[in-house]
């Protein structure tokens, strides 16, 4: 086990993540989003900051700028982490034709919401298109869920049965006072007409039920929007492709490490971190040690020093227990460095593209070393090794 | 290193139980969500059923063959037509999902328990799929060619869940052969059990287990986490829905599974049950069904006046059992002019009419009438007139204990965990005593699941005496116990509720018929209850309760729901019974629901009263009803 080490500060987060660019198709135009030192901008939009003010205002939106938008509200949430890749081998499927599919395509289509008031469910969208027709629909319907018809018919007769009653000269207990009125928001709400605000003498109905369902099935339906755009969102970001969505990682992880814009709120978030730090490096450690990636214990290293590693066991009880700082994510992880030439690597100490140097650990319990490291055809290779910090 | 130290929440993997106190929701929040690592890492490994790979199930890879290269062809000219499309297509994913519904279902009746001679038996399901799937296809590519791709994109991950159903088909195949032998089961089971501990750690899931019953599994584990108030509900849902989505960003479950889950937001957690009043009046009127209906025998059991409205449950029966029903309208002699009536004190009139009905295997029927509007506030009593010119029936509603006077509030009962371990000791008893397919049975593995996560988070303390009864429950029925539950406590005393209902689990001697059984009970967690009608018959007994404030779940997420009631019954005659949810009704948009519970085993034929308790988070509250029997037998 080794713990503590002092020294010079440690280079930016994205010091070993070169440049990336990405094509986007932009209204009709093929666009490139660029990715340098931790943000992403829209080369072909050089004024996007103004163009999200617009786009805020109600002007037109253009693809990229969305994205980088999307990218900056991204940029410290933890749910990337739980989504995005654990390992270089973690393959996400996400393409921008599969999130077209899922934000307009037909599922949400297939899922369409309703203001019905019986406890049924939406008309099938292919109801309408069925030979026959509704007739057809309704004859399905009474064949397979007579309850469900009933329990329409009835409703419409006690709506028929209330708008007799409205149209007769109001509340059918005039005189009798406070009138409980419970069903309102059924009779009200029957598609068979528009809704009519209560007037007159039914200003003592208590049409409660029927706003607050109406405004809470409201509320639902913009959280379900709101949900759906975000996952879309966040989708659209990942179909950037595998080099992005490193780097979206880090931005998040560099986000609640030392000096991120979140550090001051880590505890809360502890539970996520730690998972996000378990979930990759327990594939690191099985290639670096061949450890179950279910016996990884990791836990945030907090304060000074990069952090500990320690085994117990032996053979398949061989246990990992590690305490790594959240930055190790950022820094080391999504540039790729997490095993190099057989050694762990906790933290790079400086960086100068492609070169860098870095603190690794030969194998648990020993010191770490200093080993500097080049990027050469996508991996990184040691060119000198040096002593212990 | 140590967990707990340096800022660790808990292991990966729990080498020991906590130390007891209260749950740490930090601990548990990290426990579930390295759990959710572990179960990515675990569907990561398996094999990725494509219709486009080798290795795809014959049937599939056949239709694949027909819809990919086209639809992709298609994609690439047509892509703009793709999303107006999508509408005109989803008949035919629905035609994809119905027609490997039956393919499933072929293969797991025909399917032998052992799977030695799987290869010869699939051949049929794969020729049944071929069969099945290519008009499909060819309808896809001949009929709608410029929507195509989006027909490839909706059979492809139906595809792919048809795959993981296949590939796990021989060993649910003989799960339910085996289950339906009932009690001979047993013997199997514990071998099999063995044979499948022998290799699997602590909380680890079946290799073949899909990733659609990882995430199910996952959320069993997140709401018996939240019940037993180690974790917030919100969290422990937002925990299992990153993984649906980490999974969907894979592709190993299809983006439709978040729809549903989307679609489960529609339905929001009910508002706490309103204040009231809650009236339950008994009626135990008889009603000619008439001619023209399937029903013989109605009889109106309950009035209940609640928040949402006036309803009165009615139960009948169908008039020819052999037969099935023909779904004549039951409700026609309520209808026109010659229907009831109802009119109260002050001269006000209601309308009647019929908000469902539902029947069952067995013949028996049971429904729920409407009156609209409300009665006002201070009205005394209903008549009830069933036809013009009958006399008509008094319904008193003013009467003490209508609600407005208040009620005993509920007593002091076991804790949340404690009471979910009884609810899976409950649910064992009933499948002991029905071998129903819809109860989990004999397999312990979900309830040691839970009982590895709050042994892990500290949380199970409180419900280690439950576990012990439960071990005790298994051994006497004969069930192997998973190691893991084994460990959590040691066997307990059999409580006298659970051995009584084993001395009887065997009697047919239940009275027939149905009464009224009106009954309001205090309010539980925010819920009311009101019992609104019961029917007995030889083997068992089914309780109407009406329900506001309920914690309803939508059903495409019910299967991962920990149920939030516990019910039990005793007669006069001490014969105890367990309650289990037979069905369950409610309107979307209303506060009101209705519950269907079973009593098993059959209430003693001389008993004259039934005491029925509800036990919740906050307590149980326990309620006493006369049985006075009334046809229809």
């Amino acid at each position: 086990m080794s713990t503590a080490r002092t020294g010079p500060p440690a280079p930016p987060w994205w010091a070993l993540l070169p440049p990336a660019q990405a094509e986007v198709s932009c209204g009709e135009q093929t666009h490139r989003l660029l990715w340098a030192e931790g943000r992403l901008t829209a080369t072909d939009h050089p004024d996007a900051e103004g163009e999200l003010v617009l786009a805020a205002l109600g002007g037109d939106r253009s693809e990229c700028v969305d994205l980088v938008g999307w990218w900056a509200a991204r940029r410290d949430d933890l749910e990337v982490l739980a989504v995005g890749p654990r390992s270089a081998a973690d393959e996400l499927t996400v393409t921008p034709q599969s999130v077209a599919g899922y934000s307009q395509g037909g599922w949400l289509a297939y899922a369409p919401l309703t203001a019905s008031p019986f406890p049924v469910h939406a008309v099938a969208p292919w109801a309408q298109r069925l030979p026959g027709g509704m007739a057809v629909y309704g004859a399905l319907l009474r064949a397979f869920d007579p309850t469900m018809v009933m329990r329409r018919r009835a409703a419409m007769r006690a709506t028929a049965a209330a708008r007799r009653q409205l149209a007769a000269g109001g509340s059918p207990y005039a005189g009798t006072g406070a009138v409980s009125f419970a069903r309102a928001g059924r009779v009200s709400s029957v598609r068979t007409g528009p809704m009519r605000p209560v007037t007159g003498r039914l200003s003592s109905v208590r049409t409660g039920p029927m706003l607050s369902s109406m405004a809470g099935r409201q509320q639902i339906r913009d959280e379900m929007q709101r949900a759906a755009a975000r996952r879309g969102e966040l989708f659209s970001l990942l179909a950037l492709g595998p080099g992005f969505q490193l780097r979206l990682s880090a931005t998040v992880a560099a986000a609640w490490a030392d000096g991120g814009s979140r550090a001051g709120e880590r505890d809360a978030a502890r539970p996520a971190l730690v998972a996000a730090l378990a979930g990759r490096l327990a594939p690191a450690a099985q290639a670096w040690l061949g450890v179950d990636p279910g016996r990884a214990d990791v836990s945030l290293h907090e304060g000074a020093g990069w952090g500990r590693l320690a085994v117990s066991g032996t053979s398949r009880e061989r246990r990992l227990s590690a305490a790594l700082p959240a930055g190790w994510l950022a820094s080391v992880w999504a540039a790729g460095l997490a095993i190099t030439a057989g050694h762990l690597v906790v933290a790079v100490t400086a960086a100068a593209w492609p070169d860098a140097t870095v603190l690794a650990v030969p194998e648990p319990g020993a010191d770490p070393v200093i080993l500097k490291v080049r990027a050469e055809g996508g991996s990184w290779t040691v060119i000198q090794r040096g002593a212990g910090p | 290193m140590t967990p707990g130290q340096d800022g660790d929440q808990g292991p990966a993997e729990p080498s020991g139980p906590a130390a007891p106190g209260p749950p740490d929701h930090a601990r548990a929040e990290t426990y579930l969500r390295l759990r959710v690592e572990a179960e990515l890492r675990r569907v990561q490994a398996l094999p990725r059923p494509d219709p486009g790979e080798l290795g795809m199930p014959a049937p599939l890879r056949g239709a694949a063959r027909w819809v990919l290269p086209p639809g992709r062809l298609a994609a690439g000219i047509l892509l703009p037509l793709a999303g107006q499309a999508a509408q005109a297509l989803q008949p035919l994913a629905e035609n994809a999902t119905q027609a490997l519904q039956p393919l499933a279902d072929s293969a797991g009746r025909t399917l032998p328990p052992l799977a030695g001679n799987a290869v010869r038996t699939l051949q049929p399901l794969t020729e049944q799929a071929a069969r099945t799937l290519q008009p499909l296809a060819g309808q896809v590519i001949g009929a709608v060619l410029p929507a195509a791709d989006q027909a490839a994109r909706r059979l492809h991950p139906l595809a792919w869940q048809a795959g993981y159903r296949l590939q796990t088909l021989p060993r649910s195949a003989a799960y339910r052969l085996r289950r339906r032998r009932g009690r001979d089961y047993w013997a199997d089971a514990t071998l099999s059990g063995t044979r499948a501990d022998a290799v699997r750690r602590p909380g680890e899931p079946a290799a073949d287990e899909s990733p659609y019953e990882g995430v199910r599994r996952l959320r069993r584990i997140a709401h018996a986490l939240d019940q037993a108030g180690a974790i917030s509900r919100g969290t422990a849902d937002s925990i299992v829905d990153g993984l649906e989505t980490a999974l969907a960003a894979r592709s190993r479950i299809n983006d439709h599974s978040l729809v549903m889950r989307l679609q489960a937001m529609r339905h929001p957690q009910s508002a706490r049950a309103a204040a009231g009043p809650y009236v339950a009046a008994p009626l135990g009127a008889a009603v000619p069904a008439g001619t023209d209906s399937d029903l013989a025998d109605i009889r109106l059991l309950t009035l209940v006046i609640g928040p949402s409205g006036t309803v009165i449950t009615a139960a009948g029966r169908l008039v020819d059992q052999r037969d099935e029903p023909q779904h004549r309208d039951p409700w026609s002699v309520f209808d026109g002019p010659d229907g009831p009536s109802v009119s109260d004190d002050r001269g006000n009139s209601y309308e009647v009419y019929a908000e469902c009905g539902m029947s069952d295997d067995d013949g028996r029927w049971s429904g729920l009438l409407r009156i609209s509007p409300a009665p006002p506030t201070g009205a005394r009593w209903l008549d009830l007139a069933l036809s013009p010119g009958s006399p008509p029936i008094r319904v008193d509603i003013a009467r003490p204990g209508d609600g407005s006077e208040p009620l005993p509030g509920p007593v002091l009962a076991g804790s949340q965990a404690e009471r979910m371990i009884d609810a899976t000791a409950v649910n064992l008893l009933r499948w002991s005593m029905t071998g129903e397919e819809s109860l989990p049975g004999p397999d312990l593995s979900a309830v040691a699941d839970i009982v590895t996560a709050l042994e892990a988070v500290g949380a199970l303390e409180p419900a280690r005496d439950a576990v012990g009864c439960l071990l005790t429950l298994a051994g006497r029925l004969g069930l192997d116990v998973p190691p893991a539950l084994r460990a959590a406590a040691p066997p307990g005393r059999l409580p006298a509720a659970w051995s009584g209902v084993l001395d009887n689990r065997d009697r047919m001697d239940g009275p027939r018929g149905v009464t009224p059984a009106a009954a309001v009970l205090p309010e539980l967690d925010g819920t009311r209850f009101v019992l609104a009608g019961l029917r007995s018959d030889a083997t068992r007994a089914e309780l109407h309760v009406m329900v506001w404030g309920w914690p309803h779940t939508q059903p495409s997420v019910a299967d991962a729901t920990v149920e939030p009631w516990c019910w039990s019954a005793r007669d006069d005659q001490g014969r105890w019974h367990i309650a289990t949810q037979k069905s369950a009704d409610w309107c979307s948009d209303d506060d009101d629901g209705r519950l269907q519970l079973t009593l098993v085993p059959p209430l003693h034929p001389r008993a004259t009263s039934l005491e029925i308790t509800v036990a919740g988070g906050s307590g149980q509250a326990t309620v006493t009803v006369p049985l006075d029997w009334q046809e229809p037998r």
